[in-house]
């Protein structure tokens, strides 16, 4: 479970060093420099002394040590960065929350590792329900905008669904009407449209967009992959709102076939009734292993 | 770019590696040399010597450095310029990496890596096969990803020209070596398109829930063509519900018809288009 503290303290503790700290090769480099300088003038080291053989060789392993050091930073970072995307991908909440705790509990010093790490720290919050969480996660990666224009209008999706979420609602509705004037390609206009969906869901509007259905289908599906599901689920939703029970019953159909019923009324509690309503696709035997984290939590 | 300008650029490449390699080994021993060459002049010359080698060492390390970035921007820009389409730009940009000298090989290889990946963008699958080649001579395994892509690249690129066993050498090492996540996604639509190719459907639906979790990640059109491989191995082993299931399952990714036309092995399930395809 992911607290507030927790995501707090990460996220501080994350934070890139600035200045002088930041560039310890540089110190030692220049620091190096200034030794040679100093050595070359006999009045401030003699010719002879032990310190002036020592010195030199002190600054070069010190050099040395902080390079290798470096490189392994470097590899750790990656090997956590990695290890944590991938947890998220797979789903598995418990590896992916210790991944970035190991990861995240030092400066990062890539501002881009560090955003993908956070994104999948606001992930997690989510997949604990903690959308208070994952609402301060997204905020801070906008108030300090050290991530890629991906990275940014991933917060801001996920800002709009975590403040739907805690009851922001007003903010959340002033957001997703930003974001969906704006002119974006269609693989990030899918993620606002789904949004935008759930929107319309959670606020008992599902009926007023039906006529944008089959676009929204064919975005998904373009776009977004086995997630895609979600989509469908909600647009079954908007039809069961509408009374269209046939389409309902279609599209409640696609998304089971796309991801388990548990899984998608885990993620949005909105579809239970749906999901109770029409049957869900039925996955011959062979094909899934045990159930997913999310099925066993739903 | 023709045959004999890739076999120029090729050439340009190998050459400039192995200078690489002349030039550190020069620079290495050079500076060893200098430094027992100083530490033997008389007092104070030596180390003044010394000192003056320090600073022209470290304003080579410094000059290096700018150009490996420079390098890297280059090789971003040409990335940046393939993932959007823009070959010809890209191929610009990779040009001037490959062709201008610097002393990061790792740089060299990346860019090799992505003309080999703009060539199979272009489906000039026989250039693309040459490349790789080129590359797993270079000593690339240090660079374990430049080494997993060019080895799947490679065998994607033979499996479209109808080389299964050769594709077979290729991948084959690839089961030796840790492999990521990500590795394994780009892994996965190969294997299955190589086990169909050389008609072992019963090794295509071994593991099928592994392989649908790996498929679930995938993007929409290659979500789809696993599935639709998965199907058609499940056709060929009579699996006829997991195939009904796994068709329907494609459609909903992507349309099959139009996978078919490249990767004509699915064919007959593109043809049995399943009813929920339109949801």
């Amino acid at each position: 479970m992911l607290t507030l503290e927790t995501a707090e303290q990460l996220i501080l503790s994350s934070k890139p060093r600035g200045g002088l700290i930041r560039g310890p090769m540089f110190i030692l480099l220049g620091f190096s420099v200034l030794l040679g300088a100093l050595s070359a003038d006999t009045q401030f080291l003699p010719p002879n002394g032990v310190l002036t053989w020592l010195l030199p060789q002190v600054v070069l392993l010190a050099v040395a040590g902080m390079m290798v050091y470096s490189v392994w930073r470097q590899k750790e970072l990656a090997h956590y960065v990695q290890e944590s995307i991938e947890a998220v991908q797979l789903k598995q909440w418990p590896r992916a929350l210790n991944a970035l705790h190991r990861l995240l509990r030092r400066p990062v010093p890539h501002p881009t590792a560090r955003a993908e790490s956070l994104l999948a720290l606001a992930a997690v919050a989510e997949a604990g329900d903690s959308f208070d969480v994952s609402q301060r996660i997204y905020e801070h990666l906008l108030e300090e905008r050290l991530a890629d224009p991906i990275q940014l209008h991933t917060a801001r999706v996920g800002l709009g669904a975590a403040m739907l979420r805690t009851g922001q609602t007003t903010d959340a509705v002033g957001l997703i009407d930003r974001l969906e004037r704006e002119e974006l390609p269609g693989s990030l206009r899918a993620h606002i449209e789904l949004l935008g969906l759930f929107r319309e869901v959670t606020m008992g509007h599902a009926t007023d967009r039906l006529d944008r259905a089959e676009e929204r289908r064919a975005l998904f599906r373009r776009h977004l992959g086995s997630r895609a599901g979600y989509g469908y689920a909600l647009l079954a939703a908007a039809f069961d709102s509408a009374g269209q029970t046939e389409q309902a019953a279609r599209y409640w159909r696609a998304a089971t076939m796309l991801l388990p019923a548990s899984e998608l009324t885990h993620r949005f509690s909105e579809l239970e009734s749906v999901g109770r309503k029409y049957p869900a696709a039925v996955i011959p035997p062979g094909l899934r292993n045990s159930p997913s984290p999310a099925e066993v939590a739903g | 770019m023709n045959t004999p300008q890739l076999d120029a650029l090729l050439r340009g490449f190998r050459r400039q590696l192995r200078m690489i390699r002349v030039a550190r080994f020069v620079l290495l021993a050079g500076t060893a040399v200098a430094v027992i060459w100083a530490s033997r002049l008389p007092h104070p010359d030596n180390k003044r010597m010394m000192f003056a080698i320090f600073i022209g060492t470290l304003v080579i390390w410094v000059l290096t450095m700018i150009k490996n970035a420079k390098d890297g921007r280059y090789v971003q820009t040409a990335g940046a310029l393939l993932s959007v389409g823009q070959l010809d730009d890209a191929e610009v940009w990779l040009r001037r990496v490959l062709e201008q000298f610097s002393l990061s090989a790792r740089a060299k290889l990346v860019a090799c890596q992505q003309l080999a990946s703009l060539l199979f963008r272009r489906d000039d699958h026989q250039n693309v096969v040459r490349v790789c080649a080129e590359l797993l001579q270079q000593r690339s395994g240090r660079l374990h990803s430049i080494w997993i892509n060019t080895r799947l690249m490679m065998a994607d690129s033979l499996l479209m020209l109808d080389r299964v066993p050769e594709a077979y050498d290729a991948i084959r090492p690839v089961y030796d070596a840790t492999l990521s996540l990500s590795d394994r996604m780009k892994l996965l639509p190969l294997q299955l398109r190589y086990e169909l190719a050389a008609d072992y459907p019963s090794a295509a639906v071994q593991a099928l829930p592994e392989k649908l979790q790996i498929a679930e990640l995938l993007d929409s059109p290659r979500a789809a063509l696993v599935h639709a491989l998965l199907a058609e191995a499940c056709r060929r082993t009579h699996m006829t519900e997991q195939q009904a299931f796994l068709t329907e399952r494609a459609w909903l990714y992507h349309d099959l018809d139009e996978l078919a036309v490249r990767y004509p092995v699915i064919a007959p399930i593109a043809a049995s288009r399943a009813t929920g395809a339109s949801a």
